[in-house]
C-alpha cells in the first residue's frame, strides 16, 4: 500500500497542510478558572493549583517543573459514567476502563447561543430538538452532542457561574431532551461550554440533574467547560477527548480538540 | 502636649528608605520570660517568695536573699525621679531615633528602674508604667502620664513600641467574611488611610460586597491564599504599599479524625490555614521588612487571627485544631525571623465564632465585632498576643498553668 492509499497517512498530510484544521476546545488550567460550586455543607471542587518545584534555581539549577493539584472535574474536563450514582454499577464506567474508540467521535453542534443570550436559564427540550432537526437535518447516531451557548465568553466574569441567591443560572437540557439524545440518538455524550452538563437550576428538576443522571446511567459521557464550539461546523467535525488514565477515576481534566475540514463553508 | 507623628499621603520617591535596625537580641532567659507577659499586656515583676522583695530588672535569683523569684502582677504606679535626653549614640537603632528621652522611675512597689518616657511626663510626675515590646521583641518599661490625654498614643517614642492603624495602609487577606468586613470598618474608624480587602473568588459575589466596595477608604483586590500565583501577584502590586497585613482567612469544618472527618477537609484546612499563611508571609514579609525602618511610611506589623484550639486540639474540630497548631507554630517562627527586621508579628487567638460553621458549639461564642475591636486594641497597644472571648481566655489560662492537663480536658 502506498502512502497516498493509506487513510492515516492521508489524514496526517491533510492536518499538516491544514486541509484539516485542529480547533482547541480547551480552556487553560489556572487557579482563576471557575469550578462548580455546591452547597457549602458538601465537599467542594478544588480549583487548579500549581507550586513551582524548581525553575533554574537552587532547587534545580537546569530544570523547571511544577507540582499541580486539582479535582478530577476542574477546568475543561471529562465526566465518566461512574461520576454519577446512576452509572455506578455499569461496566467500563471509569476513565481507565472506557473503550479507547469512544475518545474519538464525530460531533453535531446545536447552536442555542441566541436563545441563551436572551435567557440564562434556557432549557433545550425534545420539542426544540425535533424542531431543530426539521431545520438543519437529523441528529446522527453515535455523535457527541455539542451545545453551543457561547458561554465560554463569560469566563473571567461572575456571569460564567452566574450564581444568585437561588443558585446558578446557566443553560442546559431538560429530561425530555436528554432521553431523546440518549435513547433515540445513542449519543456518545453531551459536550458543553458551561461548568456542568446540567442547567444551573437543574438541582430542582425532576429528576434532579437530568443530564448527569440519564447520560451516566446509560454509559454516556460528559464534556464540560469547553470553548470554541462556535468554530465548529454543525456537522462533520470529530472531537478527540482523551481523559487521563486515572485508576477508577470519575473524570479527568484533559486537552480536547476537534478536527474540522478546512474547506468547510460554514467556518 | 503630645508630640504627634506626621501622616504623609506620599513620600518622596527619590529618597532612599532608611534601613531598619533593631536593638540587641542578647537577653537573659528571665528577661525573655518578662517578654512573654508583656506580649499579653500584663504588668508583672519578680517577687521573692522568701523575703517578698520586688525586683527589677529580671534576674534568676533574689538579689537580697538568693530566694526564688516568681512573676506577679504589680501596681503600675511610679514617680519620675530624673530624666535625660540622648542626642548621640553608637547604637544603630537609637541613632535613627534621637533625640530620645529616658528617665529613672521609682515604682510604688519598690524598685527603681530606667524607662522610656512619653513626651508628656516631667520629673516629679506620677506615672503609669507599661512593659512594652520593642521592635526586636525585647521588653522595656515605658512611662506614660497617669492622666489620659487626647492623642497620647501618637507620641513618637510610644509609637515605636506599637502598631497603631492610624494613617496606615492595611491589607486584610479575606474580605469575604464578616470578620474581614467588620475589621475593615473598625480600622477605618481607627484612622486607617486605606484598607486593601482580599477577594479570593471574583466569580462569586459575597455578602456585604455592595456596601463595602463603595467605601472610599476600601479597595477590593484579588487575593486567593490557595494560589501561590495569586498571592505573589498581589504582593508584586501592593507589597510596597502595605504597612499592616492582617490574615483573616480561615477554613473551618467540623469533623473528627477517625469517624466524621474527611481527609479532603484536613487537606483544605492545611492548604488555607497553613499553606495560605505561609504563602502570605513569603510573598509580603520580605517587601514589608525592607520598609520597616522607613521614617515616613514604615511597614510595621503582620497579624494573624487563629483558633484557640491551636493550643489544645479539639476532637470535633480536628482539622481546624491541627491546622491552627501549625499556624501558631508558623507565626512563632515568623516572629523570630521578623525580629531581625523590626516587623512586629501579632497573634489574635479566638474562641469559637458565632457563625454557620460553629453551630454545634454552645455559647459563649465570639462575634466578628469583638474580634475586630480586639485586633485594633492589640495593634494600638503593641500587644503581640491577644485572646478574644471567654473560651479563649479560659483555655489560655488553663494551658499556661498545665498544658497537658488542658489538652486532656478537651477529650470527651
Amino acid at each position: 500500500m502506498t502512502s497516498k492509499e493509506n487513510i492515516l497517512i492521508s489524514l496526517a498530510e491533510k492536518i499538516s497542510n491544514e486541509d484539516i484544521r485542529i480547533i482547541d476546545l480547551t480552556n487553560t488550567l489556572s487557579s482563576e478558572f471557575p469550578v462548580i460550586v455546591l452547597p457549602p455543607e458538601f465537599g467542594q471542587c478544588d480549583h487548579f493549583s500549581m507550586e513551582t518545584i524548581s525553575k533554574y534555581d537552587d532547587n534545580g539549577p537546569a530544570w523547571y517543573w511544577n507540582k499541580i493539584s486539582m479535582n478530577e472535574h476542574t477546568g475543561t474536563h471529562f465526566d465518566a459514567p461512574a461520576h454519577w450514582v446512576t452509572g455506578k454499577d455499569l461496566p467500563n464506567n471509569s476513565v481507565d476502563s472506557i473503550p479507547l474508540k469512544n475518545f474519538m467521535a464525530p460531533a453535531v453542534v446545536i447552536d442555542i447561543s441566541k436563545e441563551c443570550a436572551k435567557n440564562s436559564d434556557f432549557l433545550i427540550t425534545k420539542k426544540f430538538l425535533i424542531g431543530w432537526e426539521e431545520q438543519y437535518g437529523q441528529i446522527p447516531k453515535n455523535h457527541w452532542i455539542a451545545l453551543r451557548t457561547d458561554w465560554h465568553k463569560f469566563v473571567g466574569s461572575p456571569k460564567y457561574l452566574n450564581m444568585q441567591n437561588d443558585g446558578a443560572h446557566s443553560p442546559g437540557p431538560d429530561k425530555s431532551a436528554v432521553e431523546y439524545l440518549v435513547h433515540e440518538k445513542n449519543c456518545i455524550g453531551l459536550a458543553v461550554e458551561t461548568v456542568g452538563t446540567d442547567a444551573g437550576q437543574a438541582f430542582d428538576f425532576d429528576p434532579p440533574l437530568p443530564a448527569h443522571s440519564i447520560l451516566h446511567g446509560n454509559g454516556k459521557y460528559g464534556l464540560q467547560c469547553l470553548r470554541n464550539l462556535d468554530k465548529l461546523p454543525t456537522f462533520g467535525s470529530i472531537i478527540v477527548a482523551n481523559p487521563l488514565k486515572i485508576e477508577n477515576g470519575s473524570g479527568s481534566p484533559l486537552r480536547v480538540f476537534a478536527l474540522v475540514d478546512g474547506q468547510n463553508d460554514e467556518l | 502636649m503630645t508630640k504627634q507623628k506626621k501622616y504623609l499621603t506620599k513620600k518622596n520617591p527619590l529618597v532612599k528608605s532608611k534601613i531598619n535596625h533593631v536593638s540587641s537580641h542578647l537577653r537573659s532567659r528571665a528577661t525573655k520570660a518578662l517578654a512573654c507577659h508583656a506580649a499579653k499586656g500584663d504588668f508583672v515583676l519578680q517577687e521573692c517568695s522568701e523575703c517578698q522583695y520586688i525586683s527589677y530588672p529580671p534576674r534568676d535569683r533574689c538579689p537580697k536573699c538568693w530566694g526564688v523569684l516568681t512573676w506577679k502582677h504589680q501596681k503600675r504606679h511610679a514617680t519620675l525621679l530624673a530624666e535625660t535626653t540622648i542626642h548621640s549614640t553608637t547604637d544603630l537603632y537609637f541613632r535613627e531615633h534621637v533625640p530620645w528621652r529616658i528617665g529613672t522611675i521609682l515604682l510604688d512597689v519598690g524598685p527603681t528602674a530606667f524607662a522610656h518616657l512619653h513626651s508628656n511626663v516631667q520629673v516629679g510626675d506620677k506615672l503609669k508604667i507599661h512593659v512594652m515590646l520593642d521592635r526586636s521583641g525585647n521588653p522595656a518599661l515605658f512611662a506614660m502620664p497617669r492622666k489620659v490625654t487626647v492623642n497620647m498614643e501618637e507620641d513618637y517614642q510610644y509609637s515605636q513600641f506599637t502598631a497603631s492603624p492610624k494613617g496606615k495602609r492595611i491589607l486584610i487577606s479575606d474580605g469575604r467574611t464578616e470578620i474581614g468586613q467588620k475589621l475593615t470598618y473598625e480600622l477605618i474608624k481607627a484612622g486607617a488611610e486605606i484598607v486593601y480587602l482580599g477577594n479570593a473568588d471574583s466569580n462569586l459575589r459575597f455578602k456585604g460586597q455592595d456596601s463595602i466596595s463603595k467605601h472610599k477608604n476600601v479597595k477590593i483586590i484579588p487575593l486567593n491564599l490557595l494560589s501561590t500565583k495569586s498571592v505573589k501577584k498581589c504582593s508584586q502590586q501592593y507589597g510596597g504599599k502595605v504597612d499592616i497585613l492582617i490574615n483573616t482567612a480561615s477554613y473551618v469544618r467540623s469533623g473528627s479524625i477517625a469517624f466524621s472527618g474527611k481527609i479532603t477537609e484536613m487537606q483544605n484546612a492545611i492548604d488555607l490555614n497553613v499553606n495560605g499563611l505561609t504563602r502570605l508571609a513569603k510573598a509580603f514579609c520580605p517587601a514589608m521588612s525592607a520598609r520597616s525602618g522607613d521614617e515616613e511610611r514604615p511597614a510595621i506589623a503582620f497579624l494573624d487571627i487563629l483558633s484557640i484550639f491551636s493550643l489544645t486540639s479539639h476532637p470535633d474540630y480536628a482539622s481546624l485544631a491541627a491546622s491552627s497548631a501549625a499556624r501558631l507554630s508558623i507565626i512563632n517562627s515568623l516572629r523570630s525571623e521578623m525580629s531581625l527586621s523590626g516587623l512586629k508579628v501579632f497573634s489574635t487567638l479566638i474562641g469559637p465564632i458565632e457563625d454557620e460553621w460553629h453551630q454545634d458549639i454552645p455559647p459563649p461564642k465570639v462575634t466578628a465585632e469583638q474580634i475586630a475591636k480586639s485586633v485594633i486594641t492589640s495593634l494600638k497597644n503593641g500587644q503581640e498576643l491577644t485572646l478574644v472571648g471567654n473560651v479563649a481566655k479560659d483555655i489560655f489560662e488553663k494551658w499556661s498553668a498545665n498544658p497537658l492537663l488542658t489538652m486532656r480536658e478537651t477529650i470527651k
